[in-house]
């Protein structure tokens, strides 16, 4: 039989006990549950026990802190919580007594600390929070992909939907959304609003719902119910200001009156923040076709289901759309589609996840070379303090001791310098909020429990790294050694400066990294704004109008307006020229890519041609924009004949469409093979220059241009009731936004203008993503060579400071000044270069990851790196010479005099 | 020392407990001793921080016996009172006696 008391509880007595009698009192107890097990039984004892342990709690925790209180021996041990608590103090004391060095510090490490806060605030908002719906992992996009077409993303059709929605059993539930632009015109000025036609089971799948009224139902989506609308909370606020009886009346969009049936609740827009309307997505059964991929498909899965599984499961679904919709099954095939199925967040993020991570990364450096600065101001500080040091050695106390103070210090140091930086990071992340990046979710970007447990590792870190170079140091530190060589004051060994020569060599070589990678950014963000777009960027105004079927019922309508439109404005003092299209350049998602059959063109079976974007513009567009006309001629008004429209295409599409032959004279069609198409085909009678209209990173795009003419009867083709005019001013553009309005309201007084901004205004737009990666690498590039430089600074001017004595023998000895600066400034470059050389390497291998980013410039420019390190250089023999010259300009009287 | 030099009960207990033991004074009898004659189960840290408290206030001091011949024995702590002990045990009966002096319990406390 055991007599040994249940194991557990005496591992637990164990650390509650008050140490000093914690053996005594184990002891006695082990005899006590020997007794117990001998006159009552075991199971009697053993339960004793375990009472004991918890009776223990109270009468220990008071002994401990009794003992605390009135500690008549700081040594016995037992009073760390004191000790510690005497030791904060003094280290506080200890650093206040030194401003200058503590402001430093904690400047340097508020800065460090607080930029990497603030990237991983955005990190953390953007990319790392769940969206706000409940279970949001479970939700996915649904978009497909024809890489067999040269389409590599396009969204979902009905007829996909419709198809996966009852066929899938992965899927609990799905929706559709399709942006529109709507006009809300009735009380007060006409306003364009950015809205969402939804289908019934949209807001159920996120999991939202309206907070008055009610969200739509089967009954909204069919074709032959009234079209009601849900508003968002910030239209709800401003135009019915917060009206709680808002449901049941009529608003005016796209000149049509519907009723309010609901209110969303605040902070909920999709897909953009802008979105202020939702429409219900009303489909004609002759929609529900396998073509049509413009709607954004949402999914919530099964518990439990992955992405992966949900797409394998679509992708197997596809050969059955063949028969279901009527489509070729080799044309699927030959088109290669298939599935993409991500994240929602993923859908929000766009390209910008990359960006942030190598930011995120940048000032990871940034934070590296803080913290070793002030592992060099420490270090330089525990020179000043090795009598100290040394005494408090003699006198006994411990290494670990010793390095605890100094760790301390350290800590307080750190802690400082993590809240100092979780307020750098809020001036951060705040400016970049107000700057008006269009980051996307950057509304939500806050500072969390998560952003506060990174600062608290951030600070920890930093910590450890700058306070533990000194303080091992510190303990090693020889004793007689270090008595001998401070009372001798002479010249000290070098084996002591490695310490911090190796932390400066870092500092420059990470230095050199970030100055690399953010001079391979500027050039390319430089070339992306100084690429030739192929047409004009200056002196352009654009405004964008959207013509409500009620208004403009009929294409000639529509085309009517479209040249009346030139003609006004093109007739306004201070406007050279004027044109109108269906779209403007640069706005991604907004062009119509179709199918492009060219006469002639061999296809394979089932195959369908690269896909174009097909643009309808005024017979001014090219002469506005500046895009050159190549060969042939541009549109003239009797060019709408019927049955013989022409048309203009970009040099790309010649080149590519008719490869063999010449594109002037040839003839096209869209959307359907000539075999199957109408008579109605275009002719080609000129070709235009290229330009980069969706994207200034990319290749130019292929455009085939139709002519908007007022040809009456004989201008079949559609035209997009979607107006952008442009107009060509002398002199200041923005002057002419007054004349502009006007001048489109002269014509109808009820259409809201939106988007009046300049080409220029675009361009930079498009690359604002890029130019704001740009400017936070070059920031951050701008910090590495201040702290490099001021590392390297202070390292000298200590080492000169130190070797006063030295240099005042030297030169007494006959040294000339230009001798001992050189002699400094040999210590200087030797460490530098080494830091460039290390930095070079890291460097080369390093800023691969930007290759993805980076615009006509490559990672590995050797331009870009000599360039660097030589301004790297520089920047390290300025910090050398300082100090040189002041200590060659040194009395050797007063050096021979210094202790 | 800063302590008042009321007791407690539990000191009372543990001052009385080592009277009642003399020189074999240690954990467990005491423990027994208070279990014993007063009824109350006290936890052993109780009994032990009480002691601690009252040797710190010199009521009390301790000797360490040899180590308990068996194996891993270690050294036994013995308690007994110092001067100062007996007189604030004194003084603690003196003052329960006084708040007592002349008490008529109610007839119904049959609970005593």
């Amino acid at each position: 039989m055991s007599t040994r008391p249940p194991r557990l509880a005496s591992w637990l007595l164990r650390r509650i006990l008050d140490p000093r009698h914690r053996e005594y009192i184990l002891d006695d107890l082990v005899e006590d549950y020997r007794l117990r097990q001998a006159t009552a039984g075991r199971l009697h004892a053993y339960r004793w026990y375990w009472s004991e342990l918890v009776r223990s709690i109270r009468p220990s925790v008071g002994a401990r802190t009794r003992a605390n209180r009135r500690s008549p021996y700081p040594h016995d041990g037992h009073q760390t919580m004191d000790i510690l608590f005497a030791d904060l103090k003094q280290s506080a004391r200890r650093l206040l007594k030194t401003p200058g060095f503590t402001v430093t510090a904690l400047v340097t490490l508020a800065l460090g600390i607080g930029a990497n806060v603030a990237i991983f605030t955005m990190v953390n908002g953007i990319v790392l929070r769940p969206l706000p719906y409940p279970d949001a992992d479970r939700l996915v996009s649904i978009r497909h992909t024809a890489p067999g077409l040269g389409v590599e993303v396009m969204e979902m059709s009905m007829g996909t939907y419709v198809h996966y929605v009852a066929n899938a059993n992965l899927i609990e539930s799905a929706g559709l959304l399709v942006n529109a632009g709507v006009n809300l015109t009735g009380d007060g000025d006409p306003e364009r609003l950015e809205g969402a036609s939804i289908n019934h089971t949209f807001l159920p799948t996120l999991g939202v719902e309206p907070i008055l009224g009610r969200t739509f139902t089967a009954e909204d989506d069919r074709v032959d119910t009234p079209s009601n609308v849900l508003i968002g909370h910030a239209l709800w606020q401003q135009r019915f200001g917060g009206d709680p009886n808002v449901l049941g009346k009529l608003i005016t969009l796209q000149g049509e009156e519907r009723e309010i049936i609901g209110v969303m609740p605040a902070g909920f827009a999709m897909p953009t923040p802008r979105v202020a309307v939702y429409l219900p997505m009303k489909v004609p059964e002759s929609e529900i076709r396998f073509g049509g991929f413009f709607r954004q498909g949402i999914a919530r899965l099964k518990p439990g289901v992955t992405p992966e599984q949900f797409a394998a499961e679509l992708e197997a679904l596809i050969p059955s759309l063949a028969a279901a919709y009527d489509v070729p099954a080799e044309m699927l095939e030959n088109a290669q589609v298939g599935v993409l199925i991500a994240p929602l967040k993923e859908r929000f993020l766009g390209n910008i996840e990359r960006p942030l991570t190598i930011l995120l990364g940048t000032v990871g450096f940034v934070l590296l070379i803080a913290c070793a600065n002030v592992a060099n101001l420490f270090l330089v500080r525990a020179e000043s303090r090795n009598k100290e040091v040394a005494i408090r050695r003699a006198l006994g106390s411990s290494r670990l001791r010793l390095s605890s103070l100094f760790m301390l210090e350290a800590a307080l140091l750190g802690g400082a310098g993590g809240l100092g930086g979780l307020g750098v990071a809020w001036l951060g992340v705040r400016a970049v909020q107000l700057s008006g990046v269009p980051l996307p979710r950057i509304d939500q970007v806050s500072i969390d429990a998560r952003v506060i447990a990174f600062t608290a590792l951030a600070a920890l870190l930093s910590t450890l790294l700058f306070g533990a170079i000194p303080a091992l140091r510190l303990a090693r530190r020889d004793l007689d050694r270090a008595l001998n060589d401070e009372s001798r004051g002479t010249t000290m060994s070098r084996g002591r400066h490695r310490a911090r020569n190796l932390l400066v060599g870092a500092q420059i070589a990470l230095a050199l990294m970030l100055l690399v990678g953010s001079a391979l950014m500027a050039q390319s963000s430089w070339r992306l704004a100084h690429v030739d777009p192929g047409y004009r960027t200056d002196n352009l105004l654009t405004a964008q109008v959207l013509l409500p079927d009620a208004s403009y019922p009929t294409e000639a309508d529509v085309v009517a307006f479209y040249n009346r439109v030139v003609e006004r404005v093109g007739a306004l003092p201070g406007v050279i020229s004027a044109a109108a299209s269906s779209e403007l350049p640069l706005r991604p998602g907004m062009g119509r890519w179709d199918a492009l059959y060219v006469e002639g063109a061999v296809l394979d079976a089932n195959t369908l041609p690269p896909a174009v974007i097909f643009r309808y513009v005024t017979a001014g567009y090219f002469d506005t924009l500046g895009i050159p006309l190549m060969r042939g001629r541009g549109f003239e008004p009797t060019d709408a004949v019927e049955g013989n429209a022409a048309a203009l295409v970009s040099e790309s599409i010649a080149r590519d469409f008719w490869p063999d032959g010449d594109a002037l004279g040839g003839r096209a069609w869209q959307d359907l093979p000539p075999d199957e198409a109408p008579a109605q085909h275009y002719t080609v009678v000129g070709i235009v220059g290229d330009t980069l209209d969706q994207d200034l990173a990319e290749q130019p795009t292929s455009i085939f241009y139709f002519p908007v003419l007022e040809q009456g009867e004989a201008n079949l083709h559609w035209v997009p009731s979607q107006v952008a005019v442009i107009a060509r001013t002398d002199g200041d553009t923005l002057a002419q936004v007054d004349a502009v309005r006007r001048a489109i309201w002269s014509i109808d007084p009820n259409l809201p203008i939106a988007d009046i901004r300049t080409i220029g205004a675009i361009v930079r737009e498009s690359t604002l993503n890029s130019r704001f990666t740009m400017a936070l690498l070059v920031l951050a590039a701008a910090i590495a060579l201040f702290l490099g430089g001021i590392g390297l600074y202070g390292t000298i001017s200590y080492l000169v400071s130190q070797r006063t004595r030295e240099i005042g023998v030297r030169m007494a000895l006959g040294a000339a000044e230009a001798d001992v600066a050189s002699m400094v400034l040999r210590e200087g470059t030797r460490v530098a270069v080494a830091g460039l050389i290390v930095g070079l390497v890291a460097a080369f291998s390093l800023t691969r990851v930007l290759d993805s980013l980076l615009y006509e410039v490559s990672a590995t420019d050797p331009a870009t790196y000599i360039a660097m390190a030589a301004l790297l250089l520089c920047v390290a023999m300025l910090a050398t010479y300082i100090p040189a010259r002041r200590a060659a300009r040194l009395d050797p009287l007063e050096g021979l005099r210094a202790e | 020392m800063t302590r008042s030099t009321a007791l407690n009960d539990v000191e009372q207990f543990v001052l009385l407990a080592l009277l009642h033991l003399g020189e074999k004074a240690y954990g467990v009898p005491i423990r027994v001793e208070i279990e014993e004659r007063a009824g109350r189960a006290v936890s052993m840290a109780a009994v032990y921080a009480a002691l601690d408290r009252m040797q710190r206030g010199g009521l009390i001091e301790a000797t360490l016996s040899e180590p308990r011949p068996e194996r891993g024995g270690r050294a036994r702590k013995y308690f007994r009172l110092r001067p100062a002990g007996t007189r604030a045990l004194e003084e603690a009966h003196g003052a329960m006696a006084r708040m007592w002096d002349g008490v008529d319990l109610p007839k119904n406390a049959e609970a005593q």
